[in-house]
């Protein structure tokens, strides 16, 4: 039985976002407006040396004030290429401007580091005791740590919200001393054009700070929500259901959104969850693992309590697969939640297309909501393959994790040109899944992923 | 464990970022 996605399953999403070579193209001019600010103003170079030293800088610091505007959770951005991939790209990025910012002061005089070392570093030092290159060595250090921190965050024992405060506190610093820097000692930024350029970017990585730390949960404020039910599905998995005071959450199946409880929605401590309800109902339900932090207090929350939901966000929802004929669901752990969604919101549509869910799991008792998969079997035209590495005794489904070996013998028994791919779990089995499906010639443009665990 | 770049699409975005950046840079410098 084959068709296609009926309309009411199509996405409720109507907002302007910018697709893969929207964001490139913005970023890049951004990135790129200091260069043509400083040729237009400066068009003879003044050495390769010193040229370098400047570029590094100017790329860099742009790049710097760009990482606010990308952690920004704004769905112009992030709305169709997914907000997970936003934030890997701001992870990424910080890489490079880290390395070009903290390297451009060394650039400059590197021709005398070979003819007279001695003179090149007495020349560095001199110049870091100077009080107009205060600002510029302070934003340096401060963006040693800034980076010291984020990337030792799994092995600092940190609460989130004290590293997430911290992060921010700094990354304005960083950027207050840069533009300080940038006005006081850039040679090429005392350019008018490339000033008010600085002047205007930096307002803009600040304001979104403040978008999202006052502004969004100010907006919050008059949408609160209610802790309706949390039930214990199976071992450290809980499912938690909340109810608006005022209007639902207009969301599209599988995608997210950031949970925070408490009295007010100015706490920093949110986590992100993915709706495992269908669209179209007041009460959301989340299906949530206790993994530490916030997760592993998820039992102790009371019918009752506030609650404050961002969203929806991400990528990971059947608008990809609009022209699939087979759609195919790769689930690990409670990566089922967004799965879950979407084979609810294609069997309340009438959905006739072909789905097969592939769920992965430890042990038997960690498939959860198992009654809920298997209520929709009589509405769906759906094949569930269940796989667990610790099976009981007398288990007749797939064993083992889910990997090539485990997978290949599932997924080649459909045509694999007409098939849309979603994978969510964990790291380890979305990175060991999407080899499988390397093996079996899938491009990458037929697979959707998200995690949300990075480096 | 590796990640695969092929399905990575922040890294497939940032590559492209990068090599653009590196190419301006080097007119930049040669001006």
């Amino acid at each position: 039985m084959t068709g296609s996605a009926p309309e009411s399953a199509r996405s409720t999403c109507t907002c302007a976002a910018l697709g893969v070579a929207g964001i490139v193209g913005a970023y890049l001019s951004l990135a790129l407006a200091p260069f043509a600010l400083a040729a237009i103003t400066a068009p003879q170079g003044s050495g390769v040396a010193a040229e370098l030293g400047s570029g590094l800088a100017l790329a860099g610091y742009a790049m710097l004030l760009m990482q606010f505007l990308l952690t920004g959770r704004f769905r112009t951005i992030g709305g169709r290429v997914g907000i997970d991939v936003i934030l890997r790209l701001h992870q990424i990025a910080a890489r490079m401007l880290t390395v070009m910012v903290l390297l451009h002061p060394f650039v400059y005089g590197l021709p005398r580091l070979f003819s007279d070392p001695a003179a090149y570093w007495s020349s560095l030092a001199r110049m870091t005791m100077m009080p107009a290159f205060a600002s510029g060595v302070a934003a340096w250090l401060l963006l040693v740590a800034l980076m010291a921190m984020a990337l030792l965050r799994p092995r600092l024992a940190i609460p989130y919200e004290c590293w997430r405060a911290s992060h921010g506190i700094l990354a304005v610093l960083i950027a207050l001393a840069g533009l300080h820097h940038a006005l006081a000692v850039g040679g090429l930024s005392a350019a008018p054009a490339l000033r008010w350029f600085w002047i205007a970017l930096a307002a803009l990585a600040l304001y979104t700070l403040f978008h999202s730390y006052v502004v969004r949960p100010w907006l919050q404020l008059r949408d609160p929500w209610r802790i309706a039910e949390v039930r214990a599905l199976g071992p450290a998995r809980w499912l938690v259901a909340l109810e608006p005071d005022n209007r639902p959450l207009a969301f599209d199946a599988g995608q997210f959104a950031w949970l925070k409880v408490g009295p007010h929605p100015f706490s920093l401590r949110e986590n992100p969850f993915s709706i495992v309800s269908a669209p179209g109902a007041r009460r959301i339900e989340f299906l949530i693992r206790e993994a530490g932090d916030f997760t592993s207090t998820v039992g102790t929350l009371e019918p009752g309590a506030r609650a404050w939901l961002d969203g929806p966000h991400g990528a990971f929802t059947l608008r990809a697969a609009m022209d699939a004929k087979r759609i195919v669901l790769l689930a690990g752990g409670v990566g089922l939640a967004p799965c879950l969604s979407m084979l609810r919101a294609a069997a309340s549509a009438g959905d006739l297309r072909q789905y097969h869910l592939v769920f992965g799991n430890r042990c038997e008792d960690q498939i959860v909501p198992r009654d809920a998969l298997e209520a929709l079997a009589p509405s769906l035209n759906l094949k569930v393959d269940y796989v667990l590495s610790e099976p009981p005794a007398g288990w007749t489904g797939a064993v083992g994790q889910m990997t090539p070996q485990t997978l290949l013998p599932l997924l080649r028994s459909g045509d694999v040109a007409g098939t849309v791919y979603y994978l969510c779990g964990p790291p380890p089995m979305v990175t060991a899944s999407l080899r499988a499906l390397a093996a079996l010639g899938v491009p990458a443009s037929r697979i959707v992923t998200e995690r949300f665990d990075y480096d | 464990m590796p990640r695969p770049v092929f399905q990575d699409r922040a890294v497939r975005m940032f590559a492209i970022i990068a090599a653009a950046i590196a190419v301006a840079m080097l007119a930049f410098v040669l001006r």
